[in-house]
């Protein structure tokens, strides 16, 4: 990831609050060491210290709380000569501890992690940053975690390709052999990400599409290590079909989950957007499960996918399955 | 995050730059105010604000430079640092005075984190991903690596969970639930044309098998409540810069917040359905069957679920491939909805 240059408003704020503390802690630290450990640019760190050496508290003495030492910072180091105002690094509000807190307790629920006692000390700390008394303000309720995640984090650590059983969005079966890279999930729904070797790019792939998960003997190739992981799960393709679909606010999840265009910045409402999908076939399940809170209003060709989906399920429900 | 092309390259010696940062954003003003609120042990009035604080000489009318005070405490407060707001009530012109705690500002023990620990920490923010409350989440990783004792390694990571938190109202539910602020907002069941306006003391957002919700206390209803954020139909929530503690409402007990959980579990663990399933189908994969069914009933599941609506949301998902046994209340919700989407595509 490239350093940012440049930062503003509250991000700056909260960087040179948190800069003093740093600072204040280390009683002198290489710029360059500031920058690596937030992520920014050399400059970045230098004009936040210039700045607060010129901030001024005002009142009767008019003083710089933190006096920066610029002799030291020509060479490249953070110190200050005095600090009327010694301060540490700002603590958390109880929501961002929060926020924190339930990231790490749902890292602790993937099975098979294994950091479970790192996770309950950290969780610990995470109670005494909070300003006021600490609670659960943020939480969640996994229901039943995917059983192959287990089986596929096997495999990544021991750097092995996989072979299963997949259906697709479209319904369609087929047989797969790829390279694990990535375990990801959107609660609550888990991806793998992984090299094909026949196509030569990373897929992904739904744990809840996948059957009779193996590992096989069989190494994780250096070309699918070095291959690019996009940030994104899906990617557009040029010969996506673009499909126009009025939603409701019950609805409005539509919008991220398949990253549509959504021109409007109406909050309450019908919103009228535009999706990308590989294949017609994958917008009946979609579109059918809102279940009237969104309605695909074109192409006809999209509508009538969803309206099959929909008189197909119906018709379908009570007979073709055998019940004991 | 705002990115620029402004050249920096005049920002050189110390005390030209000053100007330079000045104009460049409101930073430096907010960094001598928050200094300047922790500073005072007394607390600040504004017109001493106005008349001390860089930045506040503006040559301004008195409005003006009460909007500009407004928008820095909000800007403060949502970097989650609380500033006080009390009156002496000696004092005869009952100006209100500002303070920033000290304890309530600075990170209470010399906390160190190593680099594991701070590998976990990162990788707990990434949970939030792209979500709303992002900005936030940054904000407090920031502090956090400042607290490592070395730089945590920016290595891809094998492993990435993280939560669904797409629904627009979340982060002002989260501002509501750490500022005690009662919301209003409107709602829409399952079943119904019009969504009814509902008040709401949040408490605590939770999500269930990757469906946001917010559960709190119902002051019109006496009781706990839980609402899904999806079914909220006005996806901005109105709050208030309110100051007073007296204007918040009572902070929940441990003892109501456990009851508010048992209240839901309670409900939800009454709800039970069974399904006959294709197999072979991705309904199969999906509920994995094969590791769920009984012996006698092999293409059968039995399943809890928190919400009937959302269960048939799911199963609409598989349509043709997913046969509901019971309830009948299920079967019916789930084909009323198929028969709605076929009305809607005819």
């Amino acid at each position: 990831m490239p350093k940012r240059n440049t930062i503003y408003g509250s991000d700056r704020t909260n960087l040179m609050w948190t800069l003093v503390g740093k600072i204040l802690d280390a009683g002198s630290i290489p710029v360059q060491e500031l920058a690596d450990i937030f992520d920014l640019s050399y400059d970045e760190i230098e004009r936040a210290v210039r700045t607060i050496g010129v901030t001024e508290t005002g009142g009767p003495f008019d003083q710089h709380p933190f006096m920066v030492n610029y002799e030291a910072l020509a060479e490249g180091i953070a110190e200050f000569n005095d600090y009327p105002l010694d301060l540490q690094v700002p603590r958390l509000s109880s929501h961002q501890a929060a926020t924190i807190s339930a990231g790490l307790r749902y890292l602790a629920s993937v099975p098979g992690f294994t950091l479970v006692d790192e996770v309950t000390a950290l969780l610990a700390l995470m109670e005494v940053t909070s300003a006021e008394p600490p609670v659960k303000t943020i939480d969640f309720v996994t229901g039943s975690v995917d059983s192959d995640v287990d089986i596929l984090r096997g495999a990544l650590t021991a750097g092995k390709a996989v072979s299963f059983s997949y259906i697709n969005g479209a319904g369609v079966r087929s047989d797969r052999v790829i390279e694990p890279l990535r375990l990801e999930s959107i609660e609550p729904i888990w991806y793998l990400r992984g090299y094909d070797q026949g196509r030569g790019k990373v897929l992904a792939f739904r744990l809840d599409r996948m059957d009779n998960v193996q590992v096989i003997d069989q190494e994780v190739t250096d070309e699918a290590r070095s291959a690019e992981i996009s940030e994104e799960i899906y990617i557009a393709n040029d010969t996506d079909h673009i499909v126009t679909v009025d939603v409701l606010p019950e609805a409005y999840s539509l919008i991220s989950e398949f990253a549509a265009n959504d021109p409007s910045s109406k909050q309450t409402g019908t919103k009228r957007v535009t999706i990308r999908v590989r294949e017609l076939n994958v917008l009946g399940p979609v579109i059918a499960s809102y279940g009237g809170f969104a309605t695909v209003v074109a192409p006809p060709e999209a509508i009538a996918a969803v309206r099959d989906f929909a008189l197909r399920g119906l018709g379908e429900a009570a007979d073709s399955i055998e019940v004991e | 995050m705002a990115k620029s092309k402004k050249s920096d390259s005049e920002q050189s010696e110390y005390p030209e730059f000053k100007n330079a940062v000045e104009s460049r954003d409101n930073s430096e003003r907010i960094l001598g105010l928050t200094f300047a609120l922790i500073d005072t042990k007394i607390g600040l009035t504004k017109t001493e604000i106005f008349r001390t604080v860089p930045g506040y000489q503006t040559g301004d009318s008195t409005e003006a430079l009460e909007q500009m005070f407004n928008r820095d405490k909000r800007a403060i407060r949502k970097l989650g640092v609380k500033i006080e707001a009390f009156e002496y009530a000696h004092e005869s012109n009952q100006d209100s005075r500002y303070r920033i705690a000290r304890e309530s500002f600075e990170w209470p023990t010399s906390v160190k984190f190593t680099a594991k620990q701070l590998q976990l920490i990162e990788l707990a923010a990434q949970c939030w991903g792209q979500a709303t409350v992002s900005d936030e989440v940054n904000a407090a990783l920031l502090r956090l690596r400042a607290l490592g004792d070395a730089p945590s390694s920016q290595a891809v990571h094998e492993l990435m969970p993280k939560f669904r938190a797409f629904d627009p109202t979340f982060a002002d539910f989260a501002r509501a639930i750490s500022e005690r602020q009662t919301v209003t907002f409107e709602y829409r069941k399952p079943g119904e044309d019009k969504a009814k306006t509902r008040s709401l003391h949040p408490w605590r957002l939770l999500s269930v098998e990757g469906q946001w919700l917010v559960q709190g206390w119902d002051p019109d209803a006496e009781d706990y409540r839980n609402f899904l954020l999806k079914r909220i139909v006005n996806k901005r929530i109105k709050l208030t810069d309110f100051e007073n503690e007296a204007d918040k409402f009572p902070a929940p007990t441990p003892e109501q917040l456990a009851e508010a959980k048992a209240n839901l579990d309670a409900f939800s663990a009454g709800n039970n359905a069974v399904l006959a399933v294709a197999p072979g189908s991705a309904a199969w994969s999906h509920f994995e069957v094969d590791l769920k069914a009984t012996a006698e009933n092999p293409n059968q599941i039995s399943l809890g679920y928190m919400d009937e609506s959302l269960l048939a949301e799911t199963i609409r998902g598989f349509a043709g491939q997913i046969k509901v046994i019971s309830p009948a209340s299920l079967e019916l919700k789930v084909n009323e909805g198929l028969r709605r989407v076929a009305q809607l595509h005819a």
